[in-house]
């Protein structure tokens, strides 16, 4: 028996080896991937590593990264919202809206951002208050609002204005601070609202907690229906201000513009949750997802993938991503 | 008479625990046979070995004259063994009809389901299963319990089987659907088939039993007649005679009631619950499983919403109707499924202790990580959390170091009532003696104290007074020197109920 204790060692710290690297790829395999394609790309792609296309894709990732921070909160806390695209173009078309009724700039935008609220509010009822699951409650206020939009633009017709943008907005839709485009600062502002929330307010404690096990939130006295409700609320509010930035990017109000984000958005928080311990959705890995995906699209743009392909490469590498995510958590036990 | 079936010297062992060890079990032809037992005394075992369910480390089944081995539940029920068991699993939408006909349904010539012949059968398997007036159309959603339960005997009765295992029958029906299930069983007899029954409750026992067999602690303590038995009797062969654990009660101050509960009610499971507890009291709460005692600790702590009572707190009238609500009155539960309502696993130790009284770590929303960090490592120490840190997942700590975060999380709460049930299950003994001295600490610094626990040991080593529970409501108040383990059995089993 002594003898074979030195090979049964050896066997375990080999174990041992590998459960480690995968721990790390289980870890970082996100961010590596991330850094190997920016790494090819830049040697690749003409233009890639320049000021320029950096800053193009941070103002292009931005609306997705906004919509993504409130996904993260609702995601955190063990729901899903299917109509956060429909929560933009509201806050875009009810702003637009009122801006050709000549209203200002500032109530505008504050009642495009009432609209997105009042959305995640149906949301919350639906879900925290008669107990719709969150994937069927978003997915028929999804559907709803999407008609709503087509009845209310005559079959989906944008809403220009016939006079031009207030200034305020066309800063915040293409202004610069700097080098740097507004949009980019709002999103830079938001994620680190959303961080502090999280991980510094009782209100992130408790949506973790429920996330992880609504019951036993419940039962240490956690509102477990307000904090739901509360994060519903936030993700719609959110994503009607990103609806608002991208409306003032095109100086119109595009129907239905909001929905082409919801799979990004997910995909985005998935991608951003395997760079936590434990797994969990968190604010820094939604942006890394966010930056992953944009950084793609820029890519395949540069190196003039056709149009029709960039979706399928896109989806590709994001399953690509989430599988060795998952591969390297069942090698780790 | 001839053995039916002849369990010899069966032993099954699980990590950590012997539940079986060396069980002899025999049962004669046409009789009906209790198998008796405290809980944890290894009944269930048994009967999931006989069922196929487990396989015994070592024994031998004889049925029939012939020796089963490599049992699988299809296999048992093929020969001739059919189990009704406790917990039953339907499929809410399918009429009875398919139910009773799941998975060899009768077929047309052309391989279609021949539905109006299934129902025709179904009908007349029905009516012969004494008073199931059933119509086999009906979706099984819309029966009682009780009426699910014949779908069930029904469904047995048609594999024609010569003994039938009932696994706490009456657990969830009223007492006139108890008599028709007698009545059924009595049938049953007559019919010449075998049966087996599983039970808690003494009076049962005595109604349709011939012979019982009494298990403890995964030993068989023996077997009696039961028309030459008494009550008395079976109750001491539960109990045993030796309280095998030490337990260190403090004798503290009693003082001024603490928690007082009137008339608490909900539904068929807590009916009309009134007790008090005062400060420096530990309340023992004991019952069998099913009594209602977990449902009445759900109420009082607003976990689950109440029918009628009134609850106060250090003589105020509080209205609970959420666990928050019961938190900021200062009534804390421990709950039984630790793992899943106690602790959050996937939460570290830090955050698990603060969860209740995350208000107090903060301002105005914003959270006093560095308040909360030292006064999570006061809670680690004192309670002594053998963890590596206070950011340590909660899911790798053991069950005793986990109850120990829940208990932190309620003292951190400040709370004035704590209630424990079965704090104990699945704790190892070096943990389990420190949960009690924690228990008596905090009865000694004037916290008013519930108990609801199925070990005799443990309630009578603890408690200042003890409630005994019965089908939903108190069947005894009994002071700590009357509280004998014969006395509390006794009432968990309405035994008080019978004699009136």
């Amino acid at each position: 028996m002594d003898a074979k204790t030195p090979v049964a060692d050896q066997l375990i710290g080999k174990q041992q080896r590998s459960m480690r690297l995968w721990m790390f790829v289980s870890r970082y395999g996100t961010l590596a991937a991330f850094l190997v394609m920016a790494i090819v790309l830049s040697f690749v792609a003409p233009g890639f590593l320049t000021m320029f296309n950096i800053l193009t894709i941070l103002r292009q990732i931005s609306v997705l990264g906004i919509m993504g921070l409130g996904m993260t909160l609702v995601m955190a806390g063990g729901g899903i919202d299917l109509s956060i695209g429909e929560a933009a173009d509201v806050g875009g078309l009810v702003c637009v809206a009122l801006l050709a009724q000549g209203w200002g700039a500032g109530p505008a935008v504050l009642a495009g951002l009432a609209g997105g609220a009042a959305m995640g509010m149906l949301n919350a009822t639906l879900i925290a208050g008669i107990g719709i699951a969150p994937f069927l409650a978003t997915l028929g206020v999804h559907s709803m609002v999407r008609s709503l939009e087509m009845a209310f633009t005559r079959g989906g017709l944008p809403i220009y204005l016939n006079r031009a943008m207030p200034r305020p907005l066309i800063f915040l839709g293409r202004g610069l601070v700097g080098p740097i485009p507004t949009q980019v600062i709002v999103l830079a502002v938001l994620a680190l609202a959303y961080y502090v929330i999280y991980h510094r307010v009782t209100l992130g404690r408790y949506v973790t907690a429920v996330g992880l096990n609504r019951e036993a939130a419940r039962l240490s006295g956690v509102s477990v229906n307000k904090v739901t409700a509360t994060t519903y609320v936030l993700a719609s509010a959110t994503a009607a201000l990103a609806g608002v930035i991208l409306a003032a990017r095109v100086s119109s109000g595009q129907p239905l513009a909001g929905g082409a984000y919801l799979l990004d958005t997910i995909a985005a928080v998935f991608m951003g949750r395997t760079i936590s311990a434990e797994g969990r959705p968190n604010v820094l890995g939604t942006l890394v997802g966010a930056a992953f995906l944009g950084t793609v699209v820029n890519g395949m743009t540069l190196l003039n993938v056709v149009f029709y392909m960039q979706t399928f490469i896109k989806g590709a590498l994001l399953l690509g991503v989430l599988a060795l995510a998952s591969f390297a958590r069942t090698k780790r036990g | 008479m001839p053995c039916l079936l002849e369990m010899t010297d069966i032993r099954k062992e699980f990590p950590g625990v012997v539940a079986l060890d060396g069980v002899d079990f025999q049962v004669e032809a046409g009789e009906v046979h209790a198998l008796l037992g405290e809980n944890g005394a290894g009944k269930s075992t048994l009967i999931k070995i006989l069922a196929g369910l487990y396989t015994p480390d070592s024994g031998e089944i004889i049925f029939h004259g012939e020796r089963l081995t490599g049992m699988t539940p299809q296999k048992v029920l093929a020969r001739g063994i059919g189990f009704i068991h406790q917990e039953r699993v339907h499929i809410p939408y399918f009429t009875v009809g398919q139910m009773l006909f799941l998975g060899h349904e009768p077929r047309k010539s052309n391989g279609l389901i021949d539905w109006q012949r299934l129902y025709e059968e179904a009908d007349a398997a029905l009516a012969s299963t004494l008073g199931a007036h059933i119509d086999s159309r009906l979706p099984m959603q819309h029966l009682s319990v009780s009426e699910m339960q014949l779908v069930d005997i029904t469904k047995i009765l048609m594999t024609e089987p010569s003994l039938i295992v009932f696994d706490e029958p009456t657990a969830s029906l009223s007492e006139e659907e108890v008599e028709r299930l007698f009545a059924v069983i009595r049938n049953l007899k007559e019919r010449g088939v075998t049966v087996i029954y599983v039970s808690h409750r003494l009076d049962e026992i005595f109604k349709i039993c011939d012979r019982a067999t009494v298990l403890k602690d995964g030993k068989r303590v023996g077997t009696v007649d039961v028309k030459k038995s008494s009550p008395d009797q079976i109750v001491t062969m539960m109990v045993g005679r030796k309280l095998e654990e030490q337990f260190p009660k403090v004798e503290t101050k009693i003082g001024k009631p603490v928690l007082e509960v009137t008339n608490l009610t909900r539904g068929n499971a807590v009916r009309d619950v009134s007790f008090t507890v005062r400060e420096g009291e530990i309340l023992g709460v004991y019952g069998l499983v099913g009594a209602g005692r977990t449902e009445t600790m759900r109420l009082v702590f607003g976990a689950d919403p109440k029918d009628a009572g009134t609850i106060r707190v250090d003589g105020r009238e509080v209205d609970i109707k959420s666990p928050g609500d019961a938190v900021r009155a200062g009534v804390a539960l421990v709950p039984e499924d630790r793992r899943g309502q106690g602790v959050l696993v996937d939460m570290s130790v830090r955050e698990n202790t603060t969860l209740a009284s995350l208000k107090s770590f903060s301002s105005r929303g914003f959270l006093k990580l560095g308040f909360e960090g030292s006064a999570v490592a006061g809670f680690i120490k004192r309670l002594a959390i053998r963890t590596p840190s206070s950011s340590q997942l909660v899911r790798y700590l053991s069950g005793g170091n986990q109850q120990k975060v829940v208990l932190a999380k309620w003292m951190a709460s400040k709370a004035r009532v704590f209630i424990f049930d079965q704090p104990t299950i699945g704790v190892d003994v070096g943990a389990k003696a420190e949960i009690y001295r924690l228990m008596g600490d905090l009865a000694a610094e004037g916290a008013a104290v519930v108990l609801v626990s199925s070990e005799i040991p443990e309630i009578r080593g603890l408690s200042d007074r003890v409630l005994v529970m019965y089908k939903g409501r108190i069947s005894a108040e009994l002071s700590r020197d009357e509280a004998t383990a014969e006395k509390l059995l006794f009432y968990a089993m309405g035994g008080g109920a019978v004699d009136a």
